[in-house]
């Protein structure tokens, strides 16, 4: 795009409009100094020493006029000799001025004039040589008229030369006037012109700068309506030029900011009106948000009220698991009872068969054997001891079940128990020694009493020792020992040395219907009842019975305590 | 014919021992079943055994008179064992044994057995 300079072009017309002028000035001053140089050359080079030659004799011939005075007045040697010296120069200055060059139209005055200085100054001489007795004051006085002639004469021509000299001058004067002239024309005329183009430079430039700077304001202020309009005023319009483009460039950029500004003010009426939404949706939160907070505040309650109730279902539900224990362990209880008592029936059942199978068997060997005597005496021994052995299992029994029923009696009368040991301990002779053992008693040297049943206690040490019988072994005897301890209760210790007793069917040896070995391996039959009723006897008289064994095959002890008789 | 008794209870032994002199049969008894099996020859032609015994099995007894002496007949008398139940007689006949009866039986009926278990000497 071609635009012009405005203002640098301007200013370079300017320029070279200064310079032009300079040129032409300097070239007029030229001129004029050329003038003045030929002047003053002629003036330098003829007129004025021509002069000064003329004014130099006029000065010498007066002089030497002055001398001839002084001589007359003194005359001395010196004076004459001054007189002389002033004629000879006087004489050398008019030979000088006249060797000088002169012009046409005063040469006739020179000519003139020449003469007469020259007849003057000879007339000097004589006048001086005839003495001074001679000088008069009339020949004195022609003297001087011949001096003022001549110089009259001199005059002329110097002031023919002068007025040369004069028009010479006036003529330097008159270019030098008129360069003086020609200066101030031309400045003045550089000025103006300069004036003109600086205003019009000004011109063309203040207004649209100050509109510029106008406009800058204006948006500094705020208002950017007549930067805007700068761009909306196409480049073409606005003069080509630097400031055209600024004002163009200053719109565009004013539009562009306008424009940024105004997305701006929309984002930010946007995010505006989004912080508003968001204050809105904030303050909903917050409300939703106390809401919440009350609900929370419910939940807790009601959370804590169910806390207190889970604690009392919790509380409960521990009573019931406690209380199913309690009753699964009684159902245990009983159910172990209950299969221990069927156990019972069988075991029970079992044991009949064989005393049964032997009754009927010996019966019908009675029968078949009709006269064999000893045949029918052995059948009767064996009927006889399995119907009493079938009896005391019944009596067994009962007892038991008496004892479970609370209906046993015992009569309370003193009971010394060695009687009722050695007594048991002859009942089970036989069977001892069938048994391949033997027993061993150890009384003491004082009765032992017991308030108590005799019948009962013979049958609570004779089961006593016939379990000891039963289940000891053969090597070591069955040892009975009764004591009486200082505070008169009485102890009854039956040891032997048999299977024992282990741990687990110790804790249930005194308990009804279990046996030390309710397996195959039994050695000789027996319900089971017999340590039950041991013991239901023992606390019936106020005693204890406890048991002992180090294990299976070590042996057992079975301890019976009574309390001293009141 | 001789007939071997073996039972740990002495009255039941005593009663099979009079049952059978009665019918006029020969008996030997005892009422340990190591003392039967550590027999080296023959004892009887019949042997009369219980099953559970503190001694000796009788399922081994049977086991090894059956393997011992083929020829000999066994009866297994049984009232079971006290928690024993079961069909413990059909599991004796599977030992060996020739028969079986339950404590206590008619005695009838063991002379019909016998009888039938030996035909030849009767």
């Amino acid at each position: 795009m071609r635009f012009r300079l405005k203002i640098v072009e301007r200013m370079a017309v300017g320029f070279g409009l200064m310079l032009l002028i300079l040129a032409v000035f300097a070239w007029v001053m030229d001129r004029q100094t050329r003038k003045i140089e030929e002047a003053r050359r002629e003036l330098t080079t003829q007129i004025s020493p021509l002069i000064d030659a003329a004014d130099s004799v006029a000065i010498r011939v007066l002089n030497a006029g002055i001398g001839v005075r002084a001589w007359a007045l003194d005359p001395t040697a010196e004076a004459l000799l001054r007189h002389h010296q002033q004629v000879v120069e006087a004489r050398a200055s008019l030979l000088a001025l006249e060797l000088m060059p002169r012009e046409p139209d005063a040469e006739a005055a020179f000519q003139q004039a020449r003469p007469l200085l020259e007849d003057y100054l000879a007339e000097c001489q004589r006048f001086v040589e005839r003495g001074k007795e001679n000088a008069n004051e009339a020949s004195e006085q022609r003297l001087s008229a011949r001096r003022e002639k001549a110089l009259t004469a001199l005059n002329a021509f110097t002031k023919l030369q002068r007025g040369k000299m004069n028009r010479a001058l006036l003529s330097i004067q008159g270019a030098s006037n008129h360069a003086e002239s020609g200066t101030a024309l031309v400045v003045l005329v550089a000025l103006l012109l300069f004036l003109l183009l600086a205003v019009f430079t000004v011109r063309s430039v203040r207004e649209p700068t100050q509109h510029l700077v106008d406009v800058a304001r204006r948006m500094e202020g705020g208002d950017w309506s007549a930067a805007l309009e700068l761009a909306r005023v196409s480049v073409d319009r606005h003069a080509r030029d630097e400031l055209g483009i600024l004002r163009h460039a200053f719109g565009a950029a004013a539009t562009a900011l306008e424009g940024r500004e105004q997305r701006l003010k929309s984002l930010v009426s946007e995010l505006r009106g989004k912080n508003d939404q968001i204050q809105a949706q904030n303050e909903e939160l917050q409300v939703q948000n106390e809401e919440l907070q009350v609900q929370g505040e419910e939940i807790h309650t009601q959370n804590e009220e169910l806390q207190a109730q889970s604690e009392e279902i919790r509380a409960q539900n521990e009573e019931l698991a406690r209380a199913s224990a309690r009753l699964r362990g009684q159902a245990e209880v009983l159910a172990e009872e209950d299969e221990r008592k069927t156990e019972f029936l069988g075991v029970l059942a079992h044991e009949l068969r064989n005393p049964l199978a032997a009754i009927s068997n010996s019966l019908f060997a009675m029968k078949r054997g009709v006269g064999n005597l000893e045949l029918r005496e052995r059948a009767e021994q064996v009927i006889e001891r399995q119907t009493r052995l079938l009896s005391r299992l019944i009596e067994d029994l009962l007892d038991v079940t008496r004892i479970n029923s609370g209906k046993i009696r015992i009569d309370r009368e003193p009971v010394d128990l060695a009687t009722v040991l050695r007594s048991a301990v002859e009942d089970c002779k036989i069977a001892a020694e069938r048994a391949g053992t033997r027993v061993e008693l150890q009384l003491p040297t004082q009765p032992a009493l017991v308030e108590g049943d005799p019948m009962r206690l013979q049958q609570v040490m004779g089961n006593l020792i016939d379990n000891a019988i039963k289940f000891g072994g053969d090597k070591k005897p069955i040892k009975v020992l009764l004591e009486v301890k200082d505070d008169r209760s009485t102890e009854v210790r039956v040891t032997d040395d048999g299977v024992g007793i282990d741990a687990e069917l110790l804790r249930r040896l005194f308990v009804p219907f279990s046996q030390a070995d309710t397996s195959v391996k039994r050695h000789r039959t027996g319900l089971g009842l017999g340590l039950a009723l041991v013991k239901a006897l023992v606390e019936l008289h106020g005693g204890k019975v406890t048991a002992f064994s180090e294990g299976l095959g070590r042996g057992a002890e079975f301890c019976v305590r009574f309390p001293a008789p009141k | 014919m001789r007939i071997l008794v073996v039972d740990d209870n002495a009255d039941v032994l005593e009663s099979m021992v009079l049952l059978l002199q009665s019918a006029g049969y020969e008996t030997q008894t005892t009422n340990d079943g190591r003392k039967a099996l550590a027999m080296s020859e023959q004892p009887a032609d019949l042997l009369i055994t219980d099953l559970f015994m503190p001694e000796a099995d009788g399922f081994e007894l049977i086991a090894k008179f059956r393997q011992r002496w083929p020829q000999m007949k066994i009866l297994v008398m049984s009232g079971g064992g006290t928690v024993v139940r079961g069909n413990y007689l059909a599991l004796a006949i599977r030992f060996g044994a020739d028969a079986t009866m339950s404590k206590p039986f008619e005695p009838a009926e063991l002379f019909k057995k016998l009888e039938k278990l030996t035909p030849e000497v009767h």
